[in-house]
């Protein structure tokens, strides 16, 4: 029994130096990656933007910033660093050091590395030029957090694996000329979400307002938007198809996108249907689709959809709804009717303690003998900025209508929004 | 003179007591209480005897003088002391309505430092009060048919005005804000300060009221009163009129007064730091050097009955300023909501359906 005991606590105890050694390998691997040596930045700056390099580590690169007073050899001083340990070994290695040699923060020069097993991906001509254009803000701070912002979108970009481009999409997109194919299929459900008994439904509806109004219209689904953003894919399958009526292409296009994480949908309009369409109308035409979208009744949200649009083609304008307007009426008019009353009772009680003095105040007495302010400390509060809609987020609220041009340079009007 | 009278108060509920020669004590018609007579004597010395102020320091500006030209009545139901001029006979006292008799046993009270005449005749606050319920939408419409306006009494309130410099520091936590953005971030950068602010005011003329009958609000609303036309003191200005006796002294009523220059002392310190949004962190405003006076200011009381409910009116004797809280009819306030709410409720339903 004792025995037992004594293998038990060694075994703890084993386990408590093995967790003791994690930990302490962990704390080197994750030392600071901002050094600032010459005091440019403030505490609570100098932990932030090392968050900042940190949330780079979790992407796959490492961006380490050093600010020096002085430095002989830039080049050795990097080589030695980054051949070091202690720092970077989550990513393999890959990454770019920032290296500020200034004496006092008013002059000085940056040095850039690439390194790494991908460091060649980096273009440190056009990151060396954009960073100086940073540091010509003035502040030190806003300049690292801009180039470490600009080191992330650029790995985003560079490592997203976007998928081969479909057979319509034309080699040279600057060479290609627009045309009409008044034969090309209408609904094309590359998604595969339209049920299968209603397809014909659909195609039918679509074709009765192309005929009624003498604009084009297609319904497009897909799993992916090709790593473009889905109001561009939109635009270049309308354009790259031969979609659209006539020189101006009049017709409009329904793109829902299924990628997870890029679901949602964009309506692009063209030619003669961008007169017929604004962002009130296309927002009653999204109010419509939306619920049946975010429940996963693509059929029904499709079918809404193209109602919608056949009432807002054929009236012009969204139905008035009786209900908001009534509804903010009679908040409004509560809201008034219960400050006219609460003025006029207050109107009928003019009895107040006083608690003030300052009608007794002898003229000029106020003497102001010292006066002294010592600064404390500072804090900072950071709230990240609200994105446009139609490129991602929630459902529900403003279809983001927008004008904009496809990679072929046609013109369109339009919006969506994510579910 | 009349009749000489010694007015006794109930221990219990302050109700005049009456003698019942059947058994030979002290009856309360009002909570039914029975007292020995020695018993209330006893009560009624020990509450004379309170009443012996300490007039040291910042009391000295006070007359210490007794008044000996004016006759003293007691209210028989709520024991209010007020004096007149031997010329003026009083029959109802001014804050209760009730009787009041005369008491000549009774010593004179302080004389005051000052008086301000009346200037508001007493012909003219019908159309005074006429003008205060002017606009008043919310009045019950038959409140000028139904209401019954009692006796209008002129009556001089005795009030305490205090004297005296607020001194000190105050320290303050201060902030300063900025916004900018970083890339995609919306920053607000706050800047914390401690802030020390040391400084003087000097106030003169603080009025608070020596009156536990009258309420406090009643006579706050009363202000302002014109102190340039303080006269000293003369018995010849009660002719027609009556006065309250005190009954809080100055040490009761300092608080409020110190209380009021404390906050509009501190208002002024922190009004130096406006930049900074201040709040108080700890407050060293202290007074100094202060010293009262006892005067009279002339006031109206209006008592009126309406749905058999009480409301008491005051005016200013000196400015006319009319003050009180009149009743409130809840079918008028209805009106008003529903007419107001409907009227805008159409217009933004009719705006919002043109718009669309």
């Amino acid at each position: 029994m004792r025995n037992t005991k004594r293998i038990l606590s060694l075994a703890l105890c084993l386990l408590l130096v093995c967790a003791l050694l994690s930990v302490a390998a962990l704390a080197d691997t994750t030392g600071a990656l901002v050094e600032d040596s010459v005091g440019l930045l403030e505490q609570q700056e100098l932990e932030y933007r090392d968050l900042q390099a940190k949330e780079l580590q979790e992407l796959g690169i490492d961006a380490p910033v050093i600010i020096l007073p002085e430095c002989d050899d830039p080049d050795a001083y990097a080589q030695s660093y980054i051949d070091a340990d202690g720092w970077g070994t989550l990513t393999n290695g890959t990454g770019v050091m920032l290296l500020l040699v200034t004496p006092d923060g008013d002059s000085g020069n940056f040095y850039l590395y690439a390194f790494g097993n991908e460091g060649s991906r980096f273009d440190l001509e056009d990151l060396s030029e954009r960073t100086s254009e940073y540091f010509q803000l003035g502040n030190f701070n806003t300049a690292i957090f801009e180039y470490l912002e600009y080191l992330k979108d650029f790995w985003v970009d560079a490592t997203t694996v976007r998928p081969d481009l479909p057979d319509w999409y034309p080699e040279d997109v600057n060479s290609f000329e627009e045309f009409n194919d008044p034969d090309a299929p209408r609904l094309v459900d590359n998604a595969n979400i339209i049920n299968a008994y209603r397809y014909q439904e659909v195609l039918e509806k679509i074709n009765a307002i192309r005929d009624k109004y003498g604009v084009d219209l297609v319904v497009y689904t897909d799993n992916t938007s090709y790593g473009f953003s889905r109001q561009l894919w939109a635009e270049d399958f309308f354009v790259f198809n031969g979609y659209g009526f006539g020189e101006a292409l009049d017709g409009s296009v329904l793109f829902i996108c299924m990628e997870p994480g890029n679901r949602g949908w964009y309506s692009a309009f063209s030619g003669k249907a961008e007169n017929m369409i604004d962002s009130d109308t296309l927002n009653y035409v999204d109010d419509q689709m939306e619920p049946y979208m975010v429940n996963g009744e693509y059929t029904d949200g499709i079918l809404a959809y193209l109602d919608a649009l056949d009432y807002v083609y054929s009236h012009g304008h969204a139905p008035k709804k009786v209900g908001g307007p009534l509804a903010a009426g009679a908040a409004l008019g509560a809201l008034s009717g219960g400050i006219t009353t609460g003025v006029l009772k207050s109107g009928m009680n003019k009895v107040k303690k006083a608690t003030t003095a300052e009608r007794y105040v002898r003229d000029g007495s106020f003497h102001l003998r010292s006066s002294r302010d010592v600064y404390l400390y500072s804090s900072y509060t950071r709230t990240r900025r609200s994105e446009e809609r139609g490129s991602g987020g929630g459902g529900g609220g403003s279809s983001g209508f927008s004008h904009s041009s496809s990679s072929s340079g046609h013109s369109f009007s339009g919006g969506g929004r994510s579910f | 003179m009349g009749s000489n009278v010694k007015e006794y108060k109930c221990p219990a509920c302050s109700s005049a007591l009456a003698w019942d020669a059947g058994l030979g004590k002290l009856h309360c018609a009002s909570c039914g209480n029975d007292f020995e007579l020695d018993a209330v004597e006893l009560l009624t010395e020990a509450e004379e005897a309170q009443q012996e102020f300490d007039w040291s320091a910042y009391k000295e500006g006070l007359t210490g003088e007794t008044l000996d030209d004016t006759v003293t009545y007691t209210c028989r139901s709520c024991g209010a002391v007020i004096e007149t001029s031997a010329t003026t006979s009083a029959t109802r006292c001014p804050y209760c309505d009730n009787e009041v008799v005369l008491t000549d046993r009774v010593e004179g009270g302080l004389k005051p430092n000052g008086v301000i005449p009346f200037k508001i005749r007493s012909e003219d606050l019908p159309g005074i009060v006429k003008d205060f319920y002017k606009g008043k939408r919310l009045l019950p419409r038959n409140f000028f048919q139904d209401s019954k306006l009692r006796e209008i009494q002129g009556l001089y309130v005795p009030f305490w005005l205090f004297d005296g410099a607020m001194d000190g520091t105050m320290i303050l936590n201060g902030s300063v804000s900025r916004s900018y953005v970083e890339g995609q971030y919306d920053v607000v950068e706050t800047q914390h300060y401690l802030l020390e602010r040391s400084g003087d005011v000097q106030f003169t003329h603080v009025p608070v009221d020596g009156s536990t009958k009258l309420s406090d609000d009643l006579m706050d609303s009363l202000e302002p009163y014109d102190f340039s036309e303080l006269r000293p003191f003369d018995g010849a200005y009660l002719a027609g009129f009556v006065a309250d006796r005190f009954d809080s002294d100055p040490d009761a009523e300092l608080p409020r007064a110190q209380e009021r220059m404390t906050n509009t002392a501190s208002a002024l310190i922190m009004n130096t730091a406006a930049g900074f949004a201040p709040q108080v962190r700890s407050n060293g405003m202290a007074l100094h050097n202060a010293a009262v006076k006892y005067v009279l200011l002339p006031v109206y009381l209006i008592n009126c009955e309406y749905n058999g409910q009480k409301y008491q009116y005051a005016v200013n004797g000196q400015t006319g300023k009319v003050v009180g809280e009149l009743p409130i009819s809840k079918s008028q306030k209805w009106k008003w909501f529903f007419g107001v709410a409907a009227a805008v409720c159409a217009v933004v339903t009719a705006l919002g359906l043109f718009l669309q």
